[in-house]
């Protein structure tokens, strides 16, 4: 049961497409094959396969795959111009802004993380990850009847993804009493900050669109 | 009788079937990985899952050859979005995880080339070493 697992956790790094069209028969082979052949030469099997798949076959991913990189990469952009926000209009005391940023940090990717699925943040990953994008993608239960619809809630997550929040909280800290210049700054700041937002959320909705698109008919 | 003048019209006489247009260059695919040429031929008879795809590749090979899973999903993948082989769906009677595959029209030809292409090869080495004779001390 354990090798099964750990079977079960290799097919989870393949890349997604690969995954999500052959994860389910791969772990049925496996079952299969496990008394005839042993764990150890499937393992080594799999762990071959995992390679071969990030490597050599990036030309056999979809565009949509592609998309959801380019998203995950624009929202951990949002989310990094937001964290260099915050550190700026942060108390003088070094003591405070370093607990205040691992604090933030961790709150915020957490949140980026159960919004968009994002897997760039590790923290996050760790801490606060209540939805996982593979889960997401889960087509079917075991026996082969469609549970839910996938791409559905993928696009209601990605739709529902607020990418002021960065800002909200902002403005939260800038209730304190500031310099001029310090407010000035902050502003400009917050300027860029929220066109990077629409932008980010922009993109987030027109690949919700794109999955949408694509949900599978049977 | 012919108005060859007269355009085309791309939406008549054409639907979309969710397959790529392939191309007809069967020697594009040639020569097959080892790997490859055991799935295609598994396929020649029967519809397979992927176990029964390993077990056969192993028979035919007479053992010289074991995939394991993830080599075989690997090829699968390469040899379906070549338009090699096709999902052939699910069966009712079996567990409903598997999935079958079957050789496509151009999965055929392209290994009737590729047996062409070996069995040249194996001609054309017969006759070069048909004349030389083992070396005896």
């Amino acid at each position: 049961m354990t090798g099964r697992r750990i079977y079960a956790l290799i097919i989870r790094l393949h890349p997604l497409q690969f995954r999500q069209r052959f994860g389910e028969e791969l772990l049925a082979t496996f079952d299969d094959a496990v008394e005839d052949r042993g764990w150890l030469p499937l393992f080594v099997d799999a762990l071959v396969s995992l390679l071969r798949q990030w490597l050599l076959r990036s030309k056999l991913r979809t565009d949509t795959e592609r998309a959801y990189r380019r998203v995950q990469y624009l929202n951990f952009l949002w989310f990094t111009v937001c964290f260099l926000i915050w550190a700026t209009v942060l108390p003088s005391r070094p003591s405070e802004r370093f607990f205040d940023s691992f604090i933030l940090f961790v709150l915020m990717s957490g949140l980026l993380n159960y919004w968009t699925g994002s897997p760039i943040s590790l923290l996050s990953r760790i801490y606060l990850s209540p939805i996982r994008l593979s889960r997401l993608f889960k087509r079917s239960d075991s026996s082969g009847n469609t549970t839910r619809n996938p791409s559905e809630k993928k696009r209601d997550q990605l739709r529902s993804f607020n990418p002021s929040f960065g800002v909200i909280l902002m403005l939260f800290r800038l209730s304190r009493p500031q310099p001029w210049t310090q407010f000035l700054i902050s502003l400009v700041l917050f300027t860029a900050a929220s066109s990077l937002g629409l932008f980010v959320r922009r993109a987030n909705r027109e690949l919700a669109d794109r999955i949408a698109g694509e949900v599978p008919t049977e | 009788m012919f108005h060859t003048e007269t355009p085309l019209t791309p939406s008549v006489g054409f639907r979309y079937n969710g397959f790529r247009m392939k191309s007809e260059n069967i020697h594009q695919y040639l020569p097959l990985a080892p790997a490859s040429l055991h799935i295609l031929l598994s396929l020649t008879g029967e519809h397979l899952h992927g176990y029964g795809i390993m077990r056969k590749v192993t028979q035919q090979s007479e053992g010289r050859l074991k995939l394991g899973p993830g080599t075989l999903y690997d090829n699968l993948q390469r040899l379906l979005s070549q338009g090699l082989i096709m999902d052939a769906g699910r069966r009712r009677e079996d567990d409903s995880r598997r999935r079958y595959y079957r050789l496509t029209s151009l999965g055929k030809r392209v290994l009737a080339a590729e047996i062409e292409r070996l069995e040249d090869m194996f001609a054309t080495a017969k006759s070069r070493l048909g004349g030389a004779k083992p070396v005896t001390a």
